[in-house]
């Protein structure tokens, strides 16, 4: 017995797999038509495939309780998200183009502050912000990049336009399940991938060994690459370990590191101390250097500014890259691009009320109960004020706080995001989604074919965050035939 | 390498040779007491004699009673020497080494951990305590076999082997004091007579006796079988082989000097010993020595080469 596509109706949302009810999109045709022939008993089985591939793989993401630590198996999705590579192509342009205008305007910053002159952005949402670091004045990484690794998180709407939703220019993660989700998709639908010209994921790792090779000090040709990661406790530290080993870079925690006098990054091996040039952070800034930020973060290397300022090591992300995470700066990014790069921003950034401005919080304070609050420095999700699905508390709370810290909150209008086909318990059913590119910027800029897409499981759930039951889907970019 | 990543692998060695004498030092000694008569004075507080642990039992328990001092060994999470505390530490530790370990190393010693966990009440019967502890020091030893076959002669390798073989040179210098500790404390001269019994037990627990016989060729004696655990260079268990062992595996490593020189005075101790009319106090006493040099061994690796801040 089939698994029910002829009844599946994405209805009034934009649905990424199927055109209409029994019409699949061009790019998806041929995927439709292979699971339209599986019976509901092989989907399954497949499903289960999957499942025992995740934990061969040992596809982890860690859930600690009572002093004990949970590998708890990623949920995933084998029903693969489908986009068609002329769609992409202009994504891809879109996505470089903004990180090449958040990283011109990070360096203008902390150097000449032409955009600030200029009022781009208004003077006080930097001097306002917590992540601008008045330790990174004067510098300039290699190719004016600050960002090196950023993740952009990508929605739809009922009209089928794509938005970028925030920017995450400070240690985004996901990229270890992008590959991940794909090795699983190979084993549990391998003859898809002998019809279908499914544009490969895999070399990130490499790309990402490239970029960072491409930010090394001057004179370096072959650098000492380190992923430093905060412990075994770090819920993304199989991300980290997984980068680390695929590139074969040392994976340190910040007691490995030393910085000597001669303010140089040395690690420490069985051989002495060796010396670094690059090194890929997950810290945060606050916790990285306890001389210069946070002095009780015991997670840091001590030093490690000192040996930056003096040009001895890269660090990517940089440090002070944060300041163009925050969310009120995401919202002048489309005018960043008009004025570095002369262009129209090719992707949208979603409708966005900024509490500081006074006619802003007049109209979000009388929306509460339609529009998503963010404050403007959290991550994960945190913080968060979803107005449709909130009792009048929460509403009420969130006006008290944004009313005492209008600077620190946005509002945007709650989005149809899109779905697609999903399997559940009953079948297929549609899902939310959202998608998550990754965007490498050294010498060069690279973008991921597709991205990490994440799915909210539970119905007409719009939460895709794996610590709050969501999942992840494979991501195909499929090149049509010229 | 880094020192940090030494540190873990070496441990990790350390920690599942500690897992597998645990575990065949009660499934001997159980055998043990069953082949004692009454009237002996060998009770289940030996046990915790050779182990060192005295102190720490008599904090937890009132009765040096079969269940209490085998649940004490093997399951009480309290006790950080514990079978189960030794087996989770070196979990852990399998575990923050995935990377540069064979995949099924890992699973392996996740799969003995599972298993011991799951069926940790099993041991408070003898039958099912003899099926626990032959399971895991099976897993143990299945452990071994995918090293050999299926990890590189990296540093890795030689972290891993250092750590088993000094913990192992260790645990031979307790089983042997345990020995002479059985017969010099018993008042009774009919322990004398059991004298052979309780050697090829504790031969036993170092899976040495088909060794010993074929090396050895006499009848078991206190002295002989000393000589055999403490000096015989081809048996993989003697404290001998294991520091011939250790030297030559330091000597991978850079800047092994301190470490070598600390294995030489050790096998220097060994060859200047001699069992023959040596009392039970002398035994006990030059057994403390091993551990001591054994001691002084594991402090030059860790400040060689887990704190290498000062190497440099």
């Amino acid at each position: 017995m089939p698994i029910g596509w002829n009844d599946y109706d994405p209805s009034d949302f934009f649905d990424e797999v199927m055109e209409k009810k029994g019409t699949p999109r061009k790019a998806s045709g041929e995927l439709f038509e292979h699971l339209r022939k599986l019976s509901s008993r092989d989907i399954y089985t497949r499903k289960k495939t999957a499942e025992a591939a995740i934990i061969e793989l040992g596809i982890t993401f860690t859930v600690y309780g009572e002093g004990t630590n949970i590998d708890r198996a990623m949920p995933f999705d084998i029903i693969p998200r489908v986009m068609c590579g002329d769609e992409w192509k202009k994504i891809s342009d879109g996505l470089a183009q903004r990180l090449k205008a958040l990283n011109m305007f990070i360096n203008d910053l902390y150097n000449s502050q032409e955009a600030l002159k200029a009022g781009v952005v208004p003077e006080d949402v930097i001097t306002t912000s917590r992540n601008f670091r008045r330790e990174c004045i004067g510098m300039t990484p290699a190719h004016g990049a600050w960002a090196n690794i950023c993740g952009s998180d990508l929605v739809r709407d009922q009209h089928g336009t794509m938005y970028v939703l925030e920017d995450n220019l400070r240690v985004p993660s996901g990229v270890s399940y992008m590959l991940e989700n794909r090795k699983i998709t190979k084993r549990v639908f391998p003859e898809l991938f002998k019809d279908i010209n499914i544009i490969p994921v895999d070399d990130y790792p490499s790309k990402l060994f490239d970029m960072l090779t491409s930010i090394a000090p001057a004179g370096v040709t072959s650098p000492e690459i380190v992923v430093l990661t905060p412990g075994i406790f770090n819920s993304a530290y199989f991300e980290h370990a997984f980068l680390a080993q695929q590139m074969g870079a040392e994976l340190v925690e910040g007691t490995d590191l030393h910085v000597s006098d001669d303010n140089r990054v040395y690690m420490k091996t069985i051989e002495g101390l060796a010396p670094v040039d690059v090194i890929y952070r997950r810290i945060d800034d606050d916790f990285i250097d306890p001389e210069v930020f946070r002095s009780d973060s015991i997670l840091g290397v001590p030093g490690l500014m000192r040996a930056w300022r003096a040009g001895n090591v890269a660090i990517a992300n940089a440090p002070g890259t944060g300041v163009a995470d925050d969310k009120v700066v995401y919202a002048y990014v489309p005018d960043m691009i008009r004025f570095f790069l002369g262009e129209e921003p090719l992707i949208p950034n979603v409708e966005t009320f900024l509490c500081r401005r006074e006619d802003h919080m007049k109209y979000v304070l009388e929306h509460l109960p339609e529009l998503v609050v963010k404050p403007a420095n959290e991550s994960g999700g945190y913080g968060m004020l979803v107005g449709p699905h909130s009792t009048k508390e929460q509403i009420e709370t969130f006006r008290g706080l944004i009313q005492q810290n209008p600077r620190n909150y946005i509002a945007q209008p709650t989005l149809n995001l899109s779905v697609t086909p999903t399997l559940t318990e009953d079948g297929i059913d549609g899902r939310h989604i959202d998608l998550r590119p990754f965007i490498l910027q050294g010498a060069g800029t690279y973008v991921t074919a597709g991205g990490l897409t994440r799915v909210a499981l539970k119905k007409g759930s719009l939460v895709v965050n794996s610590s709050q039951g969501g999942g992840s889907k494979d991501t195909w970019v499929i090149e049509e035939e010229a | 390498m880094l020192s940090k990543v030494a540190n873990r692998v070496y441990w990790l060695g350390r920690y599942m040779e500690r897992t597998e004498n645990t575990a065949k030092l009660v499934n001997v000694y159980t055998g043990l007491l069953l082949d004692m008569p009454k009237g002996t004075d060998v009770g289940w507080h030996s046990l915790l004699k050779i182990t060192g642990s005295e102190e720490d039992f008599s904090g937890l328990y009132d009765e040096a009673s079969e269940q209490n001092v085998t649940s004490f060994l093997l399951t009480d999470q309290r006790n950080s020497g514990s079978m189960l505390c030794s087996l989770s530490y070196a979990r852990e530790n399998a575990r923050t080494s995935r990377d540069i370990l064979p995949r099924e190393a890992w699973e392996a010693v996740n799969e003995i951990y599972i298993l011991a966990k799951t069926d940790k009440d099993t041991i408070l019967s003898r039958s099912g305590r003899y099926q626990l502890l032959t399971r895991v020091i099976q897993g143990g030893q299945r452990l071994e076999g995918i090293l050999a076959g299926g990890l590189s002669r990296n540093h890795t390798h030689t972290f891993l082997h250092l750590g088993r073989l000094l913990e192992r040179a260790d645990t031979t210098s307790r089983i042997m004091d345990a020995g002479a500790l059985l017969l010099s404390e018993s008042s009774l001269k009919k322990m004398r007579s059991l004298e052979g019994i309780v050697w090829m037990n504790l031969l036993k627990t170092l899976s040495a006796y088909q060794m010993y016989r074929q090396a050895v060729k006499r009848q078991i004696v206190g002295t002989e079988v000393i000589r055999f655990l403490l000096k015989d260079t081809k048996f993989p268990r003697s404290v001998a082989f294991c520091a011939e062992a250790a030297a030559v595996f330091a000597s991978r490593l850079p800047n092994s000097g301190a470490v070598k020189e600390k294995t030489s005075l050790l096998l220097q101790r060994l060859k200047d010993f001699s069992p023959d009319n040596a009392g039970e106090m002398e035994i006990h006493k030059f057994m403390d020595e091993i551990q001591l040099a054994v001691y002084d061994i594991d402090s030059a690796v860790s400040a060689t080469w887990f704190n290498s801040e000062l190497a440099g």
